[in-house]
């Protein structure tokens, strides 16, 4: 069969939480790569059938939300904890990709039509990546299917009655609601169980504790993760919600070095009674701001999921043009 | 080239969905959409004008005629690139520009022995690093994760990872840490059991 294609890349890799994304050009198709770490997945798009690329410009806010986000973070760390590492690296951390956001300049959306399907580009995210891309592909396209020159279309687009308003195929509907669901529920149950370990400190509620923050984050992830699947308004609450739960990580280990150091203490002194949970310096601020956020992150995605689009409700994709 | 219907029917604004104003497509540099104001770029090639004409097949008419291997009664067009058998257009499968028979399509789809029918890789060498490195980091596991990782080496060193230039650094790199750990355990087995029979011919 036919020898391996020889690849010229296209595109940086977009990096995400799960892997990448990238573009590359073969002699006679383009190869969209998805990498999820241990596997690779690809989509090919030949020359000879790619009908248009059309580019749209987007407001990306990545960039104002990790500048927003680092500074609502060192200000409650640096005033509760003096946790100086959080703010001497958390905070960089954070702004690192905002600069890095900043830098790429303005975002796009990207998508190829072939007479079946019209697909987004993820790795296309920049207007300058996109520029570059178009410059790239417009030649090697044309030398497969030839030009379409500038007065045909003209003449075509004046010899063609104007058309009612067409819609495009609407965007399927994610798949994974339920985990939306699952993830914003479960911020309400750790907010009931918080607000129980503040309550009823002897209930020993606490050692469910790590296992639902760390469940949190996992679903997190995953939420944020499915840049294609998820809506955006479900990601940007999954992105702020691990950001939080970082702190609220920090919190525990603060919290459990505390208790670890009590009880070594109490040891030592031979004591048998040992200080409430309650009782931890600030402990009562950190459960209420876990509770607070814990409550608006889940109704607010819960609201956003409920608008959400049901599988069955997406229209068929409108044909193309063929006479 | 026929103009029965508007381009735009095809394309439209990708936020608001209605149809593209005249000038976005001649406007390299894009232009505004005038129902909701995002900035459209869009290239439009001749394939978006290309008639789609349904395969027919044609009957045979002579006796002696070339026919489809599949559908005997219908004159072959052309011969499948793979295995030479005869097509009739309805059989003939387009792919990347080479013509391939329906049953050489699913037999490559399922034995992996064409790579342009490829959909996904596992990324082996990607696999084997991270049975060599993770489960070093709890130490037990690595007892069977790095006689793993050595096997995924040997075995798939010479198969290609990926569609993409990719080099062998991380089967190096699996392989180096594998032997290491192997080599720490053999020594942390032989250690104990000289101290084991050092304890048993002692004296005491």
């Amino acid at each position: 069969m036919s020898g391996p294609a020889v690849y010229r890349q296209l595109t940086p890799r977009r990096r995400d939480l799960g892997g990448y994304t990238q573009l590359w050009l073969a002699a006679d198709h383009i190869l969209l790569v998805r990498n999820y770490r241990l596997v690779e997945q690809y989509r090919r798009f030949y020359l000879h059938d790619i009908q248009a690329i059309t580019v749209r410009g987007v407001r990306r806010w990545g960039a104002v939300v990790c500048a927003v986000l680092g500074g609502l973070i060192s200000a409650p760390a640096l005033y509760w904890w003096s946790l100086w590492p959080l703010l001497v690296f958390g905070v960089p951390l954070l702004l690192f990709p905002a600069w890095r956001r900043w830098r790429g300049g303005p975002g796009c959306l990207c998508y190829i039509r072939t007479a079946v399907s019209q697909e987004l580009l993820e790795p296309v995210s920049r207007v300058r990546v996109a520029e570059r891309v178009l410059r790239e592909l417009e030649p090697a396209i044309e030398a497969v299917q030839g030009r379409l020159p500038e007065e045909t279309l003209r003449e075509l687009l004046a010899s063609s009655a104007p058309l009612p308003a067409v819609a495009l195929p609407a965007a399927p509907a994610p798949a994974n609601v339920w985990l939306y669901r699952v993830l914003f529920l479960t911020f309400l149950i750790t907010a009931a169980m918080v607000a129980g370990i503040a309550r009823w400190p002897k209930a020993e509620l606490v050692v469910i504790y790590p296992m639902l923050l760390f469940a949190e984050i996992g679903m997190a992830l995953l939420v944020a993760g499915w840049r294609k699947g998820s809506p955006w308004l479900v990601r940007l609450i999954s992105i702020v919600a691990l950001v939080l739960l970082t702190v609220d990580l920090f919190g525990s280990v603060y919290l459990t070095v505390h208790g670890v150091n009590e009880l070594v203490a109490a040891q030592r002194a031979r004591r048998t009674v040992l200080p409430s949970l309650t009782e931890f310096p600030n402990f009562l601020p950190m459960a209420l701001y876990a509770v607070a956020w814990r409550l608006v992150a889940a109704f607010a995605g819960l609201l956003a999921t409920r608008q959400l689009p049901s599988p069955e409700a997406v229209p068929p994709p409108v044909a193309g043009v063929g006479a | 080239m026929s103009t029965a219907a508007h381009p735009a029917a095809a394309l439209g604004c990708l936020r608001c969905g209605l149809p593209l104003p005249d000038e976005a497509w001649t406007a390299p540099e894009g232009i505004p959409c005038p129902a909701c104001g995002a900035r459209l770029m869009v290239r439009v090639f001749p394939a978006l004008l290309r008639p789609v004409t349904a395969a027919v097949p044609e009957r045979l008419q002579e006796e002696g005629e070339a026919s489809c291997f599949f559908h005997p009664q219908s004159r072959a067009a052309v011969a499948c690139d793979q295995c030479g058998r005869f097509l009739c257009p309805l059989c003939e499968l387009d792919l990347g520009g080479r013509r391939v028979c329906p049953s050489c399509l699913r037999a490559g789809t399922t034995s992996g022995s064409m790579t342009t029918l490829e959909r996904s890789r596992v990324l082996r060498d990607s696999l084997a690093l991270l049975l060599a490195t993770l489960p070093a980091v709890i130490v037990w596991p690595s007892l069977l994760c790095a006689p793993t990782a050595l096997y995924l080496t040997v075995r798939h060193w010479r198969r290609p990872q990926s569609l993409l230039p990719r080099t062998r650094v991380r089967f190096v790199l699996a392989s180096l840490l594998a032997v290491a750990q192997l080599g720490g355990w053999v020594a942390l087995i032989y250690l104990l059991a000289s101290s084991l029979g050092r304890l048993r011919s002692s004296p005491t």
